[in-house]
């Protein structure tokens, strides 16, 4: 049986400029589609050039983005590159190696940072609902918040029901017309150089919309595009680009998997081969997410681990990205950020649902996951 | 319930199955004779307790709809099965286990089973089973239910990914259309109500 590799560059190496990365096919004797994929396949993946002794090249260029090889990238990051071939009207692949980029900030002094004890934050959600929206950085849409026992443990927890109907897009407080929006920040401290957890849990009811891309022949309703739900994102000022990490129920293509929420790569991070994080809807039933995050802007410094419990355990538990890799090298700023918070939402475009329904509760900001972890399953798992 | 059952008409997923194989892509095995249940080293199909379908395809798909999301951890799926292993076949076998499908984990073993009964193809079918491999039938490695076909869309829910997670970690997942061209169907039987 054929086997294929990348032999260059080496896994967890620094690359910069335009770089040849090159892959060996050991094996076999009809090669045919030799493809090397960095990054998110989509945008990633390119027909390699034979050079004899199985080897096969692309040259990337580093310093722009995948999607067009024209425009510059914004941070530097890590690309996860692996390649495939048809040998012998087999398909192979090779395992993954991740190298990071070094383009930028190399002579930046940034804080080497950590828990700073203002960061610890809660949403308070067992007394008032003036004392729920007081609790918060800033609230958009609390009028449709109803703080309420949770449905699964009762009277042992409260918990924030929300329904925003389409009408709310009218409403004074709301930022944009083209959106609808709930969303409950926490205190907007986070700089660089923090590491904090942010825990939070969300259940979607049995009537959350599934979303659709344009032109998906599943959507029942015909061409038109859903676009996404967000739940969650750490953002801050300037609002000139998008957020650098979102969870959102978000299909940008017919083949992407239904009804679940998902964590993207974006520019700051372009390297991923898939979602950062998914999670399936699991529709009347609580996930908890904790996220670990030290804050850069420098791919040297920043990174993220992700810890979920849906039902398996009593805590959240850790899940694991590419390679079994738990702490990920992340950028979650840019050089001009200011302070960043944590926001949890219900924010959709408008003119696509009639109301959008969700439980959340737990948003908080501590030093340790323990601390941070809603413990919905706290009287026990159920997978 | 037999009574009910006798009343009821057998049908296969897919009427006329093997005729689609003139389009058949490079997984479909070309001029070689069905292989033989168990070969190449997999151990031998478990009985299925039903050897005649016994539910419709609407309580099927009503059964996988509404595992969706669900993990391999406690499922009823789950049997033995230890967390390490693949279970994409296991939760395909179980959704047909009135179905007259061999409840097994190996999904090349799975495909023949159907194969062995002519009751594979390229065409998806409302309750077929999808077969994912890296291009000959010996490369299977994957299994998944097809929930319902329309215009343009093959919709399947499918146990055991996303496959870079761990298979603890794995969980029941919807697709709109396959996520890969290298498939191939395999046609269970059902009862018509």
């Amino acid at each position: 049986m054929a086997t294929i590799a990348i032999i260059s560059p080496a896994t967890e190496s620094r690359v910069s400029g335009t770089v040849n990365v090159v892959a060996k096919i050991t094996g076999g004797t009809k090669v045919s589609k030799v493809t090397i994929i960095v990054g998110v396949p989509e945008f990633g993946t390119r027909e390699a050039k034979g050079v004899g002794g199985g080897k096969y090249y692309i040259a990337w260029n580093t310093t722009r983005k995948l999607v067009d090889n024209v425009t510059p990238t914004p941070s530097d990051g890590v690309f996860w590159i692996r390649a495939r071939a048809v040998v012998d009207g087999v398909t192979i692949t090779s395992p993954f190696i991740g190298v990071a980029t070094a383009n930028r900030f190399q002579k930046d002094s940034l804080p080497t940072g950590g828990w700073r004890s203002e960061l610890a934050w809660a949403a308070k959600y067992d007394g008032t609902l003036e004392q729920w929206k007081a609790g918060h950085g800033a609230v958009v849409g609390a009028k449709y918040v109803q703080l309420v026992n949770d449905p699964i443990l009762g009277s042992a927890r409260k918990v924030a029901k929300i329904s925003v109907p389409e009408s709310a897009r009218y409403d004074a407080e709301q930022p944009t017309k083209t959106t609808v929006r709930f969303q409950s920040s926490s205190r907007r401290n986070i700089v660089e150089g923090d590491e904090f957890c942010v825990g939070f849990a969300f259940m979607p009811p049995a009537d959350f919309p599934t979303v659709y891309p344009k032109n998906d022949p599943a959507n029942p309703k015909g061409p038109d595009a859903t676009g996404y739900i967000a739940l969650f994102q750490f953002y801050g000022p300037p609002y000139v680009q998008g957020s650098p990490l979102v969870l959102h129920a978000d299909r940008r293509l017919a083949s992407d998997p239904l009804d679940e929420f998902v964590i993207r790569g974006n520019e700051l991070n372009a390297g991923d081969p898939w979602p950062y994080l998914s999670l399936p809807y699991r529709r009347g039933r609580w996930t908890d997410v904790v996220l670990r995050i030290h804050v850069s802007r420098s791919i040297s410094k920043g990174w993220i681990e992700t810890y979920v419990n849906q039902g398996a355990a009593t805590t959240v538990q850790p899940v694991p990205f590419v390679n079994g890799a738990h702490r990920v090298p992340r950028v979650l700023a840019r050089p001009d950020s200011e302070a960043f918070r944590t926001d949890m939402q219900i924010y959709r475009v408008a003119n696509r649902f009639p109301v959008v329904s969700m439980y959340q509760t737990g948003h908080r900001i501590a030093r340790t996951v323990a601390e941070a972890d809603p413990r919905s399953y706290r009287n026990g798992a159920k997978p | 319930m037999s009574g009910g059952i006798r009343r009821r008409t057998v049908i296969v997923a897919a009427l006329g199955t093997v005729a689609a194989g003139a389009t058949a892509v490079a997984l479909l095995p070309r001029d070689a004779a069905p292989a033989v249940p168990g070969a190449g080293g997999a151990s031998s199909p478990t009985p299925t307790s039903a050897p005649i379908p016994t539910r419709t395809l609407d309580e099927v798909r009503t059964e996988a709809l509404g595992s969706a999301g669900m993990r391999l951890a406690a499922s009823p799926w789950s049997a033995d099965a230890a967390a390490t292993t693949t279970w994409s076949t296991l939760y395909v076998s179980w959704l047909l286990r009135e179905n007259a499908v061999p409840q097994t984990r190996d999904a090349r073993e799975l495909y023949e089973h159907f194969s062995a009964l002519g009751q594979v193809g390229t065409e998806p079918r409302d309750g077929a089973v999808i077969f994912y491999s890296d291009g000959p039938v010996e490369s299977i490695f994957h299994a998944g239910y097809v929930e319902r076909t329309s215009a343009g869309a093959i919709a399947t829910v499918e146990g055991d990914v996303p496959d870079f997670l761990p298979h603890d970690q794995t969980f029941v997942r919807r697709y709109g259309q396959p996520w890969d061209a290298n498939i191939v169907y395999g046609y269970p039987e059902y009862v018509v109500a």
